[in-house]
């Protein structure tokens, strides 16, 4: 165990340069994360209309640091309507022991003490202009409060974003920083989450990418994505993969596919990438996707990759 | 300085029982017309018997004599019996002059002669003594059983010897020995070649051949083989006999004689049969310059390996692609000098033994990234260790075909004898052989290698051996060979302008390896419908992308040629002579000629006219009219 945490923070340390935390994170070329309403249908593309992320702060920081979430409320141009809008969605933080070790914080699908950790704000919004495309910080914490996880080298919190009511699909990100008005990034820290939910860009050249960490037990990984639309192709990348093909969900299904994982590809980051439709534009497409390890265990997806994107290398045989 | 001399004087005796030590490969016998008190030297075949110098009393003649140093005349003797010979006389009163005579050569019809001596045959200049009187080369012909027209050689100079001819067996090209300025030294080994029936200008052979002492003597053998007397190189002492070998332009290093032949002696003045089997050399181990005969002892060789056929073609690819799904990317393979192959599995022909890097990048079809650039393959190849005969494994019967021993690659074996069995027997020919096998069937030819002593005192050998099939004409082979494809297209005939129907053909010999038929049949394939289409004025355009594959096969594979075999019915003959396959077999040598395409890689030839044995046929309601026959093989 000692040696994974120490692999972790190896890696860890080689990204600090990516000082950019916000969620998304730009190289991921996502535009927001999404949440619906808590009546919302989930063939519009929220498999539950919860979003679960975890933010790692290094030990080394010490001073406050805030959570900050962009475009909180569900209104006004970038968020979707289904007729008016009222949906309402809570934004929560959580900290302390368990926010982040107890297994239903980790689960893919939030149901038992998936609120695990003790509450430090919470605060729910609406359709209101004044958080329209703005900026709305949570904190300051202490980093100290945040549950501490030796591999991860710090203190973890959790932020769940949960569809309250209404059908309206919520749009936001997250940034954390040190300061309450600005996004200045704490150094060494990244966000990560069990399952991805995600707005993809209208712009049919556009590709987008995350990337779920695969560590030394895993053997195989289940590759699951929900209400793609049929929007093109989704596939895999990583120093043993050069563009895998995944299967593609169509509206309001889920599929599942799975790889052989090869020694080459334990403790590295593998690339899951989007690519829209070429020939019809799909727009304002929502789409959720998890990974799973051969036991069933969900493989986090950190916004920054651990240890860098994968670059495919090929094994040039001669016969 | 005594110390030193013993010091010198050991080594040497050491180094000479180094160089005593190679096998004996012929058994050596004095001939009994070479007399004791007597010089005879410089034999050479003739009608027969045997045409040498010496300077043996001749009572028919008169001579200078200074009482010490007599003169050099030309003598010819003949066999009695299966052993015995009858008493040497002088060959013809008149090339015989009152000065020194010979050595001598022959053409191969025997009626032109080519011999050494004195320039100036004046009686004023009988003083022998008289160095100034130098060596020259006359020709003479036999007419009526008489040399006349004797003429002096163009290049003669009465500053300078010219001596020691010998004409090649085809009578194109004269090898002789002089001093004349220019050279190595000494005297050196010149040749001049025939050209509108007058000798071009001297060629010196070079510093390969030629040192700072003396070359001379020189015999030109049968394929290409040049034996020659030195004392610059390193033998046994005195003047030994070498021979080398003209390969690609390039004279080979001169490889010694045989121990038997080679002494500390003198030397020199060799002839030989056609195999290097028996022949006749001149040396002074008696003292005086006498004649010994030479003939192969027989040699064997237990366990003749099979060949292995160095393989320097190979299939790339990424062995993690192999495992999954087919992706949209492309593999571009780089593998230098221009040449890029696409796909996931790509074949490619190295040009031989080296280091190549190949070059990897892949495309992402659907982004257009390069999701791997430019990864280093780095690909070390080595020939087998192991003897090895280049040649063709497939002839005609009685036409000849040439056998290359130098291509051997063995670490640490260093050749001192390359011995040949064409199925009677190991006998030693050099590292470049040519045979003629008279029927149709299937040989084994082996190469017997003898190496130098090891430190245990060891002499190695290997031997391997080769299977040769010889077919009675190409058409014969074309029609066993393996072949492929079942192509129609449409010829029109150019004489009569009838259209014809012709069937394409591809056909690979057997010494092409599997991988390399699949190569170059995927290549082909390149072109899509394999198509070839003559008009009046030549090939329709419809044929070249086809052709052009093949160019492209035959430039990227040094090692293949190809033979164009074209088979159809002659409706009439073109200017008397020509049949309509002929016509088309040179329309497409040309075209490849075009393309840059040695010729001597591509050799066409229509059999429509000369053996019509192919059988019009039906197939899909068309009347075949004919076959076009594309042989690969190694070139």
């Amino acid at each position: 165990m000692k040696k994974y945490a120490l692999i972790i923070l190896f890696l860890l340390k080689a990204v600090t340069p990516l000082l950019s935390q916000s969620a998304p994170a730009v190289d991921e070329n996502i535009p927001y994360l999404m949440t619906f309403g808590g009546n919302a249908v989930t063939s519009w593309g929220d498999d539950d209309f919860c979003q679960i992320f975890f933010c790692a702060i290094p030990s080394s920081q010490t001073d406050p640091v805030y959570i900050r979430v962009y475009d909180p409320d569900t209104g006004g141009d970038l968020d979707e309507a289904k007729g008016e809008f009222n949906t309402i969605v809570n934004f929560s933080i959580y900290a302390g022991t368990g926010c982040w070790s107890d297994t239903a914080a980790q689960s893919i699908h939030p149901s038992g003490n998936f609120k695990s950790g003790y509450l430090l704000s919470s605060k729910s919004f609406g359709a209101d202009m004044k958080y329209d495309k703005k900026w709305y910080s949570f904190g300051p914490f202490n980093p100290s409060e945040g549950e501490f996880v030796e591999k991860l080298g710090g203190r973890v919190f959790k932020i769940i974003a949960q569809g309250i009511s209404g059908d309206d699909g919520n749009v936001y990100k997250y940034f954390l920083s040190t300061s309450p008005v600005e996004n200045i990034p704490v150094e060494g820290g990244n966000f990560f989450t069990y399952k991805y939910h995600f707005r993809l860009s209208d712009d049919q050249k556009s590709v987008c990418q995350i990337y779920p960490f695969v560590d030394d037990l895993t053997i195989s990984i289940e590759v699951s994505n929900f209400d793609w639309d049929n929007d093109g192709v989704i596939r895999i990348f990583s120093v043993a993969k050069n563009g895998i093909l995944c299967d593609v969900s169509g509206e309001d299904n889920w599929v599942y596919r799975k790889f052989p994982i090869v020694a080459e590809e334990k403790n590295s980051t593998i690339e899951i990438q989007f690519v829209k439709n070429q020939t019809l534009l799909v727009r304002n497409n929502n789409v959720v996707v998890a990974v799973r390890n051969q036991y069933g265990e969900a493989l986090p997806f950190y916004v920054i990759p651990i240890g860098g994107v994968p670059v495919y290398s090929p094994k040039i045989r001669m016969k | 300085m005594r110390k030193y001399f013993y010091i010198l004087l050991i080594i040497t005796l050491f180094s000479k029982a180094e160089l005593y030590s190679q096998s004996q490969q012929f058994i050596v016998k004095l001939v009994p017309f070479s007399s004791r008190t007597y010089d005879e030297f410089s034999p050479v075949f003739y009608k027969g018997g045997i045409v040498f110098c010496s300077n043996q009393n001749d009572n028919s003649l008169v001579s200078y004599n200074d009482g010490q140093n007599r003169l050099f005349k030309i003598f010819y003797v003949t066999k009695k019996d299966s052993t015995g010979w009858k008493y040497p006389k002088i060959l013809a009163k008149e090339i015989t002059t009152d000065f020194n005579d010979g050595p001598v050569t022959f053409n191969d019809s025997g009626n032109i002669i080519y011999y050494s001596r004195n320039n100036s045959i004046e009686n004023s200049m009988r003083n022998i003594s008289d160095t100034s009187n130098k060596l020259g080369i006359f020709s003479a012909e036999l007419i009526n059983g008489i040399w006349t027209n004797i003429k002096p050689f163009t290049y003669n100079n009465p500053l300078y010897s010219f001596c020691t001819p010998a004409l090649t067996p085809d009578g194109e090209r004269i090898y002789f020995s002089s001093d004349m300025p220019g050279g190595s030294g000494g005297m050196d080994l010149y040749y001049c070649d025939k050209h509108n029936n007058d000798w071009d200008q001297p060629v010196n052979l070079g510093p390969i051949i030629n040192t700072q002492k003396n070359e001379s003597f020189p015999f030109a053998g049968m394929y290409g083989k040049l034996f020659f007397a030195s004392d610059g190189h390193k033998g046994f002492g005195g003047k030994d006999l070498f021979y080398t070998q003209e390969i690609n332009g390039e004279w080979i290093v001169p490889v010694l004689l045989d121990s038997a032949i080679n002494s500390p002696a003198d030397d020199f003045g060799i002839v030989t049969d056609s195999t290097f089997e028996n022949g006749y050399f001149s040396s002074n181990r008696r003292k005086t310059d006498d004649i010994f005969s030479f003939s192969a002892a027989p040699v064997e060789f237990t366990n003749c390996d099979t060949i292995k056929e160095n393989n320097y073609c190979f299939t790339f690819y990424d062995e993690q692609h192999e495992t999954i799904d087919t992706i949209p990317v492309t593999y571009q393979w780089d593998f230098g000098e221009g040449i890029i192959r696409i796909g996931k599995e790509v074949q490619h022909c190295f040009s031989g033994p080296g280091e190549y890097s190949v070059r990897l990048s892949i495309i992402d079809d659907l982004t257009g990234d390069t999701i791997a650039k430019q990864v280093l393959y780095h690909v070390e190849l080595e020939n087998i260790d192991e003897a090895y005969i280049n040649s063709y494994n497939v002839g005609l019967a009685d036409k000849p075909i040439s056998f290359n021993g130098l291509t051997t690659s063995l670490k640490g074996f260093s050749v001192t004898d390359y011995l040949w069995n064409f199925g009677d027997g190991f006998k030693p020919g050099g590292p470049l052989m040519s045979n003629r096998f008279k029927k149709e069937g299937e040989y084994t030819v082996q190469l017997g290698l003898i190496g130098e002593k090891d430190s245990l005192g060891i002499i190695p050998r290997k031997c391997v051996m080769k299977k040769i099939r010889i077919y009675n004409n190409w058409q014969e082979f074309a029609l066993k060979g393996t072949g492929e494809g079942d192509e129609i297209t449409l010829g029109t005939d150019s004489v009569t302008e009838q259209k014809k129907t012709m069937h394409i053909s591809i056909c690979y010999m057997d010494d092409l390896s599997e991988r390399q038929k699949v190569k170059i049949g995927g290549a082909l394939e390149e072109s899509g419908k394999k198509s070839v289409i003559f008009h009046r004025y030549g090939l329709d355009p419809a044929s070249l992308p086809f052709l052009d594959n093949v160019v492209s096969v035959l430039k990227q594979n040094p090692d293949i040629r190809l033979e164009l075999v074209l088979h159809t019915i002659e409706n009439e003959m073109l200017a008397g002579k020509m049949g309509i396959s002929e016509i088309w077999a040179q329309e497409l040598a040309f075209y490849f000629k075009n393309k840059g395409i040695d010729k001597d890689l591509v050799r066409s030839k229509g059999f429509g006219l000369s053996k019509p044995v192919f059988k019009p046929y039906i197939k899909d309601n068309k009347t075949i009219d004919g076959i076009v026959e594309f042989i690969f093989m190694k070139n």
